[in-house]
Formats: structure tokens, C-alpha cells, sequence
């Protein structure tokens, strides 16, 4: 070393460990692609649904109602001859569309909400907080079969009264991270460096509350399937003949006392295997949350 | 010389919630006045509970004072809102203690500099880079850690890119906040000269905070020791640390090992 | 003269940290003596493994980290090799521990008076009524003023230097034959350091029980310890008297260290350029070597063997005796002063 030439030497980066990577070595192999691996096959078999050589899942064919699982029908046919497997794997595109779009639209409006509430704080803070909780009071199910009487059973207003649960959620997870955050240093320096409090808030404040938002996102829409999933089993949202699997669910529900159980019993567990491959996704992505120092 | 900065009788209130409907006051900060002239330190002396990171933020117009002035080269700032601070803002800029927090975690070092440049307007993203290279040589840190996470480098580093970004606006005086405090001994010298160093390149004022008075010798000329957010003591270095007047100036001297024949007449 | 047989005994202990892929070598050859009424001070800065030393010997390793080689002796047993349920009937009773952070040591639901009762009812079998009266003894040794009061109160209630007095209180219950005390001031105010140091130091005296202070300050421990070992990246540097080490260390690293905490004014203020050695890689030489002053090619591709340079006074370093001659601070004014 020369004198007036400090060495300050550079840490050899010995790799930035990619999420999945974390996720692997926090959960194991086994179980991260497990989960992920299905996840993505029942989400690519819904969106290749219209290519595959299925039956068309919207044409009735009364002759052929409630025949058992067979080599031409893999799932049965149900009470109106539709082909029960075709319309379970179509199935898929709503029920995922649906809730994708709905919780997608609650984060959108939740996350600003909630950070904008805990960086002013105040007035404003107040105001969204008690709306939230009035909000979260409410039974779900019950308001959203109140709004869709009075608004209509359009697809739209599933999606929006789904987004409508998912708002306060988030706003209050992003706000219980902002809160910590408004005193954190660099948020300072931020302000420092000449950044408008709105600023502040999207280029440095939400970024770092993202995490959660992340990890919570597949279980919310795992809830958001049920909701709409309940919701159609009730009669409202999704109408015949567009496939989803609480209307299937439903369809098929009278008859299985008659011990014809396949219309019902195959979107069930189509119902059940998204939602826990979602909470279980969720569940592991926790681990990200927390960012190594 | 007029001083580039001056608090008068600064005072910060906060309102602490009691059990039932009282509240009571919390005074962070009592009556603070002290000048400092361009181009040199001051030091402000004190432990946890002193005030002085309050007083800091006072000063750096981060949160509104409850009653005094805070006079930046010759104008009152206390009363300015946010957007008539904003031209302002690059003459003063902060080090903070913890170097992690201090950054923003899911932006590389560079990314960090640049953000301190939306002060300069009028430059183009070229000469930012630019300018982000010739800061972190002038804090003698590799150009290559631009692109790195706080998380990746040392705390010695990360706490010079803290001084690199704090000096990216050019500013005219440096709020230093404990920024030794979270370091290893045998790197603290490190930082200490090259803040030395800085200010005799750039004449940059400092105001720098610790309760290391041994830290505190190396750049200050004038001291202030607060306690529980009054001033006990005030003066010029030698003054304070050769005949202290105060009981608690005289306590942190002693817990700080220091020797009054060892006070060095040429600083 | 105390015993010639250790309390405590470490020999060439390893042990590696795992972080998600990484492997770090945190202690790689932890070789240290602790006699029977020794003050030791282990004094080390980031990365030196001296916490890690202290949580091995109680065996409150966390899960990711493991020894990987050595042995810890207590009292001749190798402390390593014993099971988790013979290591409980130790930790608290024979070795006790504290910590920095005061706060978080005590419960916070529970009564400060009655968790140090808790002690005393489990170890010395007393009754609860007795186990309260001595609680109370134990705060008031420890200086807590209105002790029997203080005794009903809960930890939150605590300032930091009471908790720590607490705290105090609380390992020593037990009269443990081995107190390891884990940066035990630091985030205390610096005037409140020496007070608790000096108490430390008293009860410990009191008591018979052996001291081992763990900190990064060694200015501070060397007020009240009579023995130093000097740690740096995962090795003992050098290890002798407080008294030796001090004025005539044999170890670049001691001396560069000792000449960052001297307050006596310098020009500019002294300090180690470069950092630390990252801790995940092997290092063939002397861990000290990229920012020693002294290094030679030797430093680089050997690891230095310890040197005893007087009676109870080694170093780890190829030229232990050159800076042992030197006095240390003549070869270090020009590392000092270069920028």
C-alpha cells in the first residue's frame, strides 16, 4: 500500500441468491417445486384450454346428461350433458381470471392507500383506517350477495366486490410497514435529496412494502377463488353455461344424494387443489420477507 | 463573517399522551443558539436523550420547530414550507449513524447518489454518472460499488457512500449525526480524516454530533454539550475541555480517559 | 497464586456459520486460558468471533452455526462433546452469562424481584419467602437503590443501567464458578459504563467467580481486568497480562489497536486501513496480513504459530519477538500517520 491510497477492498460478491433460490434452500426442493410446478401446469392447462381437443364445454347435449366417468367422458357428463372434464379445466381460466383480477385490483388500490395513510398519518390516517375496519366488518358472503341484488350479477361487479374485500387488507399490512419506515434514515435522506412527500412515498416507501404484499398475493387470490366459487354455488356471479366450479359445484349438488357424484366431486377438488397450492405458495414466499443483511 | 448557519433559542415541544384526557410536553430541545461559520466544525456533545438528533432534524427543516429561528445564510428557514425549502435543500445535507438504515435497500449505491442529484437540475443522466464516479473516488471507495446493494458492503464503505451522497448536491455545510458511532475503532480513523480531508478541499462546515468526545477533538473548534436538551457548556474546544465548567462536562471528559495537559494547542 | 489447572480451557476451537449458501469461518483455532479468579477481557472488533467464543462455551450456538473441531474444557470436561441435557444442569448455575442488552434478558411479564427469586428457589432449594428476601439482597449488592421496591417492579420499567444492574443480579444468584459477561456496557451512556464495569468487577471479587468480559472497548476492560486476549477474524492474536499487553504488546494488530484508542492528540486520527478478511474463505497465512504494516511474504502464505515472548505472554505473528523488541509504537507511528 501506497501512502495516500487507502485499499479499500471490495467483498467478492460470491453470488446474489436468486428468490427462488432462497426459497429452496428455505423450504427444500421437494416442496418449492412441488407447489410451483403444479401451480404453473394448472395455470397453463387453463390458458391452453381452447387448443386442447376437449368437448365444447358450453354445448348441452341433453341426450347425454349424467353419464358416469368413461373412456370418452374422463370426468361424467352433467345434468345438462355437458362433459364435466372439459368444463373443469375451462373452468380454470375463469375462476383464475376472476380472482386474479380482483385481488390485483385490491392491491392496486390498497397498497397507495395504505401508504399514503401511514406516511401522513393524521386526519387522513384516521378516516382510512375506520373505513377499513368497517369494511372488514362486514360477512362477505352476505355483502356481496346484498350488492350483486342491487347491482347486477354481472361478472364485473363479482371482480369488484372481490377487489372491494382485498383493499383493506392491504392497506393495512402496507401501512403497518410504512409506519416504521417513516422514521427509517434513508427515508430522511430521501426527503433531503428534495423528494415531494408523494415522491417519497412511491419511489421509496412502497418498493420496501412490497415484500408482504408479494407473499400475501397468491393467498388472497386462494380466498378470492372461494368467494367467487361460494358466490356462483349461491346462484349469483357466474351464470350458465360459463364453466366455473362453485357453479359446477352447485349444478351437480342435487344429485349427488342420487350417488351421482361427479358432476360435483371433480370441481370440488379442482377447487381444493388451487386454493392449497395458493395458501402453500404463500405460505413459503414468508421467507422472502424478511431480507438477509 | 456572517455565519452560514445560526439557531436562535431553537426549541422542540412533543405532546405525550397520558392515562385519562391529560397530556403532558416533552421538551426535546430548550432554548438551543449557536452560530457556525463556513468552513469550520462544530461539535455537539452528548448521550442518548440529549436532544441532539432532534435538534438536527430542527435544523435540517425535517421537522417544524416549536418556537426560535433557524437563520441559513442570513435567512430565516423555519417558517418555509416545504416547496420554498426545496432550493435550499443542497446546502445542507445529513450523515446519519446507522450506515444500513441509512440506505435505501432495494436501490444500488448508485442509484442512491443519483437520487441526491435531482437537487442540481439542469444536468443530464450522463454527467450524473459522471459526477456519481468522481464522488466515490473523491470518498476513495471503488468505482464498482455503484453497483452494489448496501447490504453487500462493508459498514466503513457504506458509510463513506453516505458522505459521497451527502456531498453530491455541493453543499455548504454537513449535519454529521453520530457517523463514527456504529464503526469499528480502527476504522473510525478512516472516516475522521477523510472528513478532515473534505473540508479542507471544499471548505464544508460540519456540525458533527457524538458522544465520543475523542472523535469529537479531531474536527471540532467549538464545542456545545448538551444534556436532556439543554446546553450545559458552550464554547471553543480548548476552553471546554481544559476547564470545563459544568459537572457533566466534567463527567464525560473523565468517562472518556481524556487528560486536560493532553488538549493539543495546535488545533 | 491460583490454581495452575484452567477453569476454562479452549483449544483450537472451529466454528463455522451457516447463512443461506454461505459458510462462514467464524472461529478457526480459539486457543485461551482462563485460570480460577481471573479477570480475562476477550477484545476483538466486528468479525473478531469473540461473541461467538462466549455463546460456544455456554453452548447457546444458534442452530446454524456448528463446532466443527477443538474442546472447550470447564473444570476438565470437554464441554463439547456433552449432551444438551448435561450442558442444562451447567448453564445458570455453574456458568452463568449476561448480555448486552438488558431488556431483553429479563421477561418482560415477570416481576424483576421474582425472576431472581426464580433462582434461588431452583438452585439453592430455598422457600419462596426466602428466595424473595434474597432477591432483594442480591439488587441491593448490585447498587439498585429501594431494592425491596424495585423487586415488585416489571423490566420495562427499568432504565438501562438498572436492567443491567438486574441483570447482574440475577446471573450471579446462583454463585456460578464462571461469569461471561458479553458486552455488558455497551448502549449504556458512557457515564454509566465505568459504574457498571466497577460493579462487575466487585460482585465477581465477592463472589469467588471468574470473570471472562467480552467486548469491543478495550480501553474499558483494561480498568478492571487482569488478562487480555486480543481477537481478531476467528483467532486469538495475542494473550497475556492487561498490564503487558498494553505497554508492550508483541502483536501488530494489538499495537495498531492500541494506537486507534490512545487519546493522546495526533494529528490525524489513527486508524487500520482496509478491513477485514471475508470471513467465508479459507486464508493460508496470517488473517492480519493485507493490513499489516509488517507483513512479509511468510505472513501471507504461512499461519503464524503462537510465540511465547515472555512468561504468560503470547502472540500469534511470525515476528512476535521483532515487535516485542520494538516496544510496538515506533514501527506503528508511520502506519499510523499514513493516510
Amino acid at each position: 500500500m501506497t501512502p495516500g491510497q487507502v485499499s479499500v477492498q471490495l467483498a467478492p460478491v460470491l453470488h446474489r441468491p436468486s428468490a427462488y433460490q432462497r426459497l429452496v434452500t428455505a423450504h427444500g426442493a421437494l416442496r418449492v417445486n412441488l407447489t410451483l410446478g403444479l401451480l404453473l401446469a394448472v395455470i397453463a392447462l387453463g390458458l391452453i384450454a381452447p387448443l386442447l381437443p376437449l368437448p365444447n364445454p358450453i354445448k348441452p347435449d341433453p341426450f347425454n346428461s349424467l353419464k358416469p366417468p368413461s373412456a370418452e367422458h374422463w370426468f361424467g357428463t352433467d345434468p345438462n350433458g355437458f362433459d364435466v372434464f372439459s368444463r373443469t379445466i375451462h373452468a380454470i381460466r375463469t375462476d383464475f381470471a376472476l380472482s386474479i383480477s380482483s385481488v390485483l385490483l385490491g392491491v392496486l388500490i390498497g397498497v397507495p392507500l395504505g401508504a399514503i395513510s401511514g406516511y401522513l398519518g393524521g386526519v387522513i390516517d384516521n378516516l382510512i383506517n375506520r373505513v377499513s375496519e368497517v369494511i372488514q366488518g362486514f360477512p362477505q358472503l352476505l355483502f356481496g350477495m346484498a350488492v350483486l341484488a342491487v347491482a347486477g350479477n354481472t361478472l364485473v361487479n363479482v371482480v369488484l366486490i372481490t377487489a372491494f374485500y382485498n383493499v383493506p387488507v392491504y392497506a393495512k399490512m402496507v401501512r403497518s410497514v410504512v409506519l416504521p419506515l417513516r422514521d427509517v434514515e434513508f427515508v430522511q435522506a430521501a426527503r433531503l435529496s428534495g423528494n415531494s412527500p408523494l415522491s417519497v412515498v412511491f419511489r421509496h416507501i412502497i418498493p420496501n412494502a412490497l415484500l408482504p404484499v408479494v407473499s400475501q398475493f397468491p393467498l388472497s387470490c386462494a380466498y378470492a377463488v372461494q368467494m367467487i366459487a361460494g358466490l356462483s354455488f349461491i346462484g349469483l356471479g357466474v351464470q350458465i353455461p360459463i364453466p366455473e366450479w362453485g357453479a359446477m359445484i352447485q349444478q351437480g349438488a342435487n344429485y349427488v344424494v342420487f350417488s351421482k357424484w361427479w358432476p360435483s366431486v371433480f370441481p370440488g377438488l379442482a377447487l381444493v387443489l388451487s386454493v392449497s397450492l395458493l395458501s402453500s405458495l404463500s405460505d413459503q414466499l414468508k421467507v422472502l420477507v424478511t431480507r438477509r443483511a | 463573517m456572517t455565519p452560514l448557519l445560526s439557531a436562535i433559542e431553537v426549541t422542540k415541544q412533543y405532546r405525550l399522551r397520558r392515562p385519562g384526557w391529560r397530556t403532558a410536553m416533552l421538551t426535546a430541545v430548550d432554548h438551543v443558539s449557536f452560530d457556525l461559520e463556513p468552513g469550520e466544525t462544530l461539535g455537539i456533545v452528548g448521550e442518548s436523550g440529549s436532544g441532539k438528533s432532534t435538534l438536527g432534524r430542527c435544523i435540517l427543516h425535517l421537522t417544524p420547530v416549536t418556537a426560535g429561528r433557524v437563520v441559513l445564510e442570513g435567512r430565516d428557514i423555519q417558517a418555509l414550507s416545504e416547496r420554498q425549502m426545496l432550493p435550499l435543500r443542497r446546502k445542507m445535507q445529513m450523515v446519519f449513524q446507522n450506515p444500513l438504515t441509512s440506505f435505501n435497500p432495494m436501490m444500488t449505491i448508485g442509484q442512491a447518489l443519483m437520487d441526491t442529484m435531482r437537487l442540481m437540475p439542469g444536468l443530464d443522466d450522463k454527467h450524473r454518472q459522471q459526477r456519481v464516479f468522481a464522488l466515490l473516488e473523491q470518498v476513495q471507495l471503488d468505482s464498482r460499488i455503484a453497483n452494489l446493494y448496501p447490504h453487500e458492503i462493508s459498514g466503513g464503505q457504506l458509510q463513506r457512500a453516505g458522505i459521497a451522497r451527502a456531498l453530491a448536491p455541493e453543499p455548504a455545510m454537513l449535519f454529521l449525526d453520530e457517523p463514527t458511532s456504529a464503526l469499528d475503532v480502527s476504522i473510525q480513523g478512516q472516516i475522521v480524516n477523510l472528513l478532515l480531508d473534505l473540508q479542507k478541499d471544499r471548505g464544508l462546515a460540519y456540525i458533527f454530533v457524538s458522544h465520543d468526545l475523542r472523535v469529537v477533538h479531531y474536527l471540532a473548534q467549538h464545542l456545545l454539550v448538551m444534556r436532556q436538551g439543554q446546553v450545559v457548556e458552550q464554547g471553543a474546544k480548548e476552553a471546554v475541555f481544559g476547564a470545563p465548567q459544568h459537572p457533566y462536562t466534567q463527567t464525560l471528559i473523565e468517562a472518556a480517559h481524556l487528560h486536560v495537559s493532553h488538549v493539543s494547542p495546535a488545533t | 497464586m491460583p490454581n495452575s489447572v484452567p477453569l476454562l480451557a479452549i483449544r483450537d476451537l472451529r466454528v463455522d456459520l451457516h447463512i443461506e449458501r454461505d459458510v462462514l469461518h467464524a472461529l478457526r483455532g480459539v486457543t485461551l486460558n482462563v485460570g480460577r479468579g481471573d479477570l480475562m477481557a476477550v477484545v476483538g472488533e466486528s468479525g473478531s468471533g469473540k461473541t461467538m467464543t462466549g455463546l460456544s462455551v455456554m453452548r447457546l450456538l444458534p442452530a446454524s452455526a456448528q463446532i466443527t473441531d477443538g474442546q472447550i474444557l470447564f473444570d476438565g470436561t470437554d464441554l463439547t462433546r456433552l449432551q444438551e441435557s448435561s450442558i442444562r444442569p451447567l448453564r445458570g448455575k455453574r456458568i452463568a452469562m449476561i448480555f448486552q442488552n438488558a431488556q431483553a434478558a429479563l421477561n418482560p411479564l415477570v416481576r424483576v424481584g421474582d425472576q431472581i427469586a426464580d433462582v434461588y428457589t431452583r438452585h439453592a432449594g430455598l422457600s419462596r419467602q426466602a428466595a424473595r428476601q434474597k432477591a432483594v439482597e442480591a439488587m441491593q449488592a448490585t447498587g439498585i437503590p429501594n431494592a425491596s421496591e424495585r423487586a415488585r417492579g416489571y423490566p420495562h420499567e427499568f432504565s438501562g443501567g438498572m436492567a443491567q444492574r438486574a441483570m447482574i443480579a440475577l446471573a450471579l444468584a446462583s454463585s456460578p464458578e464462571l461469569l461471561i459477561a458479553d458486552e455488558p456496557t455497551s448502549g449504556l451512556d458512557v457515564t454509566i459504563q465505568g459504574q457498571v464495569i466497577t460493579l462487575i468487577r466487585d460482585v465477581v471479587r465477592r463472589l469467588n467467580t471468574t470473570l471472562v468480559v467480552i467486548s469491543h472497548d478495550i480501553g474499558l476492560v483494561s480498568t478492571i481486568c487482569n488478562r487480555i486476549a486480543v481477537m481478531y477474524a476467528g483467532v486469538v492474536m495475542e494473550n497475556g497480562t492487561t498490564a503487558r499487553i498494553t505497554s508492550r504488546p508483541a502483536n501488530p494488530y494489538t499495537a495498531a489497536l492500541l494506537r486507534c484508542v490512545d487519546t493522546r492528540p495526533t494529528e490525524r486520527m489513527p486508524f487500520i486501513p482496509g478491513r477485514v478478511i471475508d470471513l467465508r474463505q479459507k486464508w493460508p497465512g496470517c488473517p492480519f496480513a493485507p493490513r499489516c504494516a509488517l507483513a512479509q511474504q511468510i505472513c501471507h502464505d504461512q499461519a503464524p504459530l503462537p510465540v511465547e515472548v515472555e512468561p504468560g505472554h503470547v502472540s500469534l505473528c511470525h515476528f512476535a519477538h521483532q515487535v516485542f523488541e520494538q516496544d510496538g509504537s515506533a514501527s506503528y507511528d508511520a502506519a499510523a500517520v499514513r493516510n
